[in-house]
């Protein structure tokens, strides 16, 4: 099983080297090459929301990024960003809400940090999306399965 | 016609978290992220992107709306047929053009064919927000 993890100072110029690894390793896992520009958005998405957190909370430390496939078993790819920011202990839909912050128009939202624009464009590009606050931070989980 | 030509380059260390030393900065000063060139095309000022449209140079085209709202140009195409690649970022610099602009009676229009980019404007519903073009000719055609 390949693993690859990638620390990701919180500075926004950092967002790209992310989008650049998570092609890459899309490529290596078999991903299909129509899918991997689903995987530079999401990852890039995903990175640029966690960067933004450390960001806000003046957290020097990186956000982490774990790459894991298995080529030999099949083309796919999971992707996981944590970041240190620390939320109220949910899973899933709960997650996700606490992530979003409310609800409001699409253009409001877009505009308004685009909290919300990120997850409507990581549950539209992934195969799976899986989320987890905690004390420790937030996990999110991406999962393309070819 | 005047135009007006902005690059943005990937100068990691003015980026970003300021004031902060982070401890390594790979030297990417050679690649361009984004280009920006505005030109008016009769009632209405064209800006063509090229590049990458992301967190990190999204700023630069919300200046270039911005100041065009400024100097009283309310009819804007956003060119977007050379970009590679946009995230939710652009998006919401687009959206803030857009409002801005409606605040004076304004608008602004999308040119954009390419399918991976407007899958993006789908997934998150702002194909209903904006009037997306084929062209520039025909974006600017009323």
């Amino acid at each position: 099983m390949a693993l690859v993890q990638l620390d990701v100072v919180p500075d926004v110029g950092h967002v790209r080297v992310a989008r650049l690894v998570a092609v890459s390793l899309a490529r290596v896992n078999g991903v299909d090459e129509e899918v991997v520009e689903d995987v530079r958005l999401a990852v890039g998405e995903a990175c640029g929301r966690a960067v933004a957190a450390h960001s806000r909370a003046a957290l020097d430390e990186p956000v982490r990024l774990r790459f894991e496939g298995d080529a030999d078993a099949g083309p796919g790819m999971r992707v996981e960003i944590v970041d240190r920011v620390a939320m109220p202990e949910a899973d899933g839909e709960a997650a996700l809400a606490l992530l979003v912050g409310g609800q409001a128009p699409a253009a409001a939202r877009a505009e308004a940090g685009a909290a919300s624009a990120v997850m409507a464009l990581l549950e539209g590009l992934a195969d799976e999306v899986q989320v987890h606050t905690g004390t420790q931070g937030t996990t999110v989980e991406l999962r393309w399965n070819d | 016609m005047s135009g007006v030509v902005v690059e943005c380059r990937t100068g990691l260390s003015t980026g970003g978290t300021a004031g902060r030393a982070h401890p390594w900065h790979p030297d990417q000063g050679d690649l361009v992220d984004l280009s920006l060139s505005t030109r008016d095309e009769g009632d209405w000022t064209v800006v063509a992107v090229g590049g990458e449209i992301d967190v990190y140079t999204a700023p630069k085209l919300r200046e270039t709306l911005v100041d065009l709202v400024n100097v009283g140009r309310f009819r804007l195409v956003v060119d977007l047929e050379a970009v590679d690649f946009l995230d939710s970022t652009g998006l919401g610099v687009l959206v803030g053009g857009l409002k801005r602009l409606r605040a004076h009676d304004g608008t602004l229009r999308v040119v954009c064919t390419q399918e991976r980019l407007l899958k993006i404007f789908r997934i998150t519903g702002l194909t209903k927000v904006f009037a997306i073009h084929e062209s520039v000719a025909d974006a600017t055609a009323d």
